[in-house]
């Protein structure tokens, strides 16, 4: 016979729902990052395969090819670990990990993040292996080089190259329209930012299709903040300061805006907020132009952009410059086979992985010489393929720091405003100033 | 020489001799039958008791603590004691901003499911051909997953060649910007939240209905009493239960809502449709703030706490259990 010591009535049911409900609402969060011990443990386990991690699907990309070719020659083992997808959820997965202290050997991280994960001391100190293999800075580019180059003077990841925003242009439409080519090279005859308006305007069908997309594009704000004669973009140099919110950047962002607002030859931004949106538009013949990164041309490739189509520099104003995005990976320090990962980086950012890479038309490569192989086959698109190579002469980045990405977290939501002309650049921009250099300077 | 006092079963002791330990032969301690009874119901529960406190106890203790803490999920976490709190309640704009959000989310959110699902109950409740295929269908997207939902609505909501703004085209007006326009971003948002948990309630509703006997409806039937009457004197009266439970668990979940946010506006344009939990989720994975974001899910579960209290204390001026 049962002994009921409680009695159960709805009441009770309804109250413990409730409860379990509210404490439901608190997360889990026992993140505290995994102890050294954990790390040392893991470094002995499974020391034979590399485990490699990337933002995009890896099959039948350059990367994997490169990966390939690194197993054939080294004989080691890699596993590439399934990943969710870029954005906010690989960033969320990347955080998991490295609190967990299961992270594996190497790891995509977007360049906004290294200085943050450097602060963490979350990426191993490569400095050491560069100087006992002999490794020559002047063997790279420079700017890409230097970037992982930590204030501490650490060096914490390595920059494989460079993907530099051009924009794409639809030569059947232009010739269509009966418009001049843009330029071929640097020169900023004829493309100026009037210019570019102009020839947007000529491409516009209302209706129909849009002469120009930029804005969706989160290299605009640093590409055409610089062009307008704001040298620094987005921060100043020691990031401390909101550059973005002076007159120069202002004008840039709002030039943006009026694209769609004052000029409509640019798709309204409802339209372009999804993943891939604004590359579909370009592929199904919709927009003219579109500023995008050297990754984009394979996308446009496997995905029927079956026209003529071609590249172009940005429109030129008091400058002529374009942000690059750079392709970075790094060593976690609860990396449990640091030294594979290290020889796998060394593959990829060496002679043999950069001409896998340039010949790919992924990125130009960090390691010189290889850029030079960035040249359009057989009259494939786009035509003029060694603008991305000489795109690292017209470089600029955003000057990150370790709160950067909180602070973007910040203003680029407020730009929606602008983007939809609910407010000007400028009372969005002046609005948020203040705000952003408090974080900026690590208030919290 | 050592002693030792034993319990009997019958509730007396006797001293024991001990002659020392390699003499000593080991016997099992005699228990009381309600003490054995005790023990075999924690050894029923134990698996799940092990689970529930390594699982939702031990990370609650360890959330509040993180609370006091300056953690930033990765290396440091030192004690800040109410800083976190103070913060959140004094300086932060944005909290305030995301709450606000979330009210409206939720005033929105529940009317709707709540009287939607009682019209759809009222229909299933209908001996009518089909009706299985119509529960089932209303049931449906309780059971499909939140991302595929969003990402179909989103198409739903596309401004130039959505089906929504075509319909709306169809009868002569522009359809607005839904997703990227900081008025309609949120009900665009309460519409999809709203068809999607629907089935529930519903479901709910139905059972209730379905407990109420068919006696009341013929003797209201026999004074004369309209359809309409015998809704408000007999339906609802004794339903009251069962809206008192939904209304209660559809404000805990309405507070807690994210999924479709985080697919389909991940909070904008503009923050518009911030809420709460995407913003404690920006804190703590984005922001790095592990311990300001445990502040504001220890902030959630007082408010929550706070109102299902009151909910409770006020059941007793509608709710009819008999």
């Amino acid at each position: 016979m049962s002994v009921i010591r409680h009695r159960t009535t709805r009441r009770n049911i309804l109250g413990g729902l409730a409860l379990a409900g509210a404490a439901s609402a608190l997360p889990s969060s026992a993140f505290a990052g995994p102890r050294a011990s954990t790390r040392r443990r893991l470094a002995l386990q499974d020391a034979a395969s590399t485990s490699f991690m990337n933002w995009d699907a890896m099959e039948g990309t350059v990367t994997e090819a490169a990966i390939l070719a690194y197993q054939e020659q080294s004989g080691n083992p890699v596993e590439i670990i399934p990943t969710p997808g870029t954005g906010t959820d690989y960033e969320t997965k990347v955080r998991t990990m490295l609190a967990g202290g299961t992270v594996p050997d190497i790891i995509r991280t977007n360049d906004d993040f290294v200085r943050f994960y450097s602060s963490k001391e979350q990426f191993t100190d490569l400095q050491p292996l560069i100087e006992r293999d002999g490794i020559s800075p002047d063997d790279f580019y420079e700017p890409i080089w230097n970037f992982a180059k930590q204030p501490t003077g650490k060096y914490t990841a390595v920059s494989l190259g460079n993907q530099p925003r051009l924009i794409y242009y639809n030569v059947d439409m232009f010739n269509e329209a009966g418009i001049p080519l843009p330029p071929k090279d640097w020169s900023s005859e004829g493309w100026t930012w009037d210019d570019f308006v102009e020839i947007a305007k000529a491409l516009t069908v209302e209706g129909e299709r849009w002469g120009a997309l930029i804005y969706d594009d989160t290299g605009c704000e640093q590409t055409f903040s610089v062009n307008n004669g704001l040298a620094d973009g987005i921060y100043s140099e020691d990031g401390t300061q909101f550059l973005l919110a002076e007159p120069q950047g202002v004008e840039a962002i709002q030039w943006l805006a009026d694209l769609t607002l004052k000029h409509k030859v640019q798709p309204e931004r409802g339209l372009v907020t999804e993943a891939n949106s604004g590359n579909n538009l370009f592929i199904q013949q919709r927009v003219g132009m579109i500023f995008r990164t050297m990754g984009t041309r394979n996308y446009f490739r496997r995905n029927g952009a079956d026209f003529n189509w071609d590249v172009a520099p940005p429109p030129a104003k008091a400058d002529h410059k374009t942000e690059g995005s750079l392709i970075c990976y790094a060593i976690p320090t609860a990396a449990k086979n640091p030294e594979g990962a290290w020889e796998l980086l060394k593959f990829l950012a060496g002679a043999d992985g950069s001409k896998i890479f340039a010949d790919g038309g992924e990125f130009v490569p960090a390691f010189k010489g290889s850029a030079e192989t960035i040249t359009a086959e057989g009259g494939e698109n786009p035509a003029s393929m060694e603008l991305f190579a000489t795109a690292m002469d017209h470089n600029t980045n955003v000057h990150f720091t370790e709160y950067t990405e909180n602070a973007r977290n910040v203003y680029r939501p407020q730009l929606d405003l602008v983007w939809t002309g609910e407010s000007t650049a400028e009372e969005v921009l002046t609005g948020v100033r203040q705000e952003i250099e408090e974080i900026l300077s690590g208030a919290f | 020489m050592h002693r030792q006092q034993d319990a009997l079963a019958d509730g007396k002791s006797q001293m024991i001799v001990d002659t020392g330990p390699a003499r000593r032969a080991w016997a099992p301690p005699r228990l009381s039958r309600q003490a054995r009874r005790d023990i075999e119901g924690w050894l029923f529960i134990l698996p799940v008791a092990i689970g529930v406190l390594a699982f939702y106890v031990g990370p609650i203790l360890v959330s509040l603590y993180t609370s006091f803490t300056n953690s930033d999920g990765l290396t440091k976490r030192d004690w800040v004691g109410l800083f976190n709190y103070d913060r959140l309640l004094t300086r932060d704009a944005a909290f305030r901003e995301t709450l606000l959000h979330t009210l409206y989310y939720v005033a929105g959110h529940i009317p709707l499911t709540m009287g939607l699902a009682l019209a759809l109950a009222l229909l299933c409740h209908r001996q009518m051909p089909g009706v299985t295929l119509f529960r089932t269908a209303y049931f449906l997207p309780v059971v499909t997953n939140v991302v595929a939902i969003s990402l179909v609505w989103s198409f739903f909501f596309a401004p130039d060649r959505g089906p929504l703004n075509w319909l709306i085209g169809a009868f002569g007006a522009d359809g607005p910007s839904w997703l990227s326009s900081t008025t309609w971003a949120m009900p665009a948002i309460i519409i999809v939240s709203v068809w999607f948990g629907v089935g529930y309630p519903m479901v709910i509703l139905l059972a209730g209905l379905q407990g109420i006997p068919e006696v009341y409806y013929e003797a209201a039937k026999v004074d004369g009493a309209s359809a309409w009457w015998r809704f408000r004197a007999i339906t609802i009266p004794l339903l009251t239960p069962t809206l008192f439970f939904l209304t209660i668990t559809q404000f805990i979940s309405s507070f807690q809502v994210f999924g479709i946010i985080y697919v389909m506006t991940s909070g904008g344009p503009a923050n518009s449709t911030e809420v709460y939990i995407h913003q404690l989720y920006k804190h703590a994975f984005q922001f790095s703030r592990m311990g300001y974001a445990s502040a504001m899910a220890w902030i959630l579960f007082l408010i929550i706490g706070v109102i299902s209290v009151l909910q409770w204390k006020l059941q007793k001026y509608w709710v009819h259990y008999d």
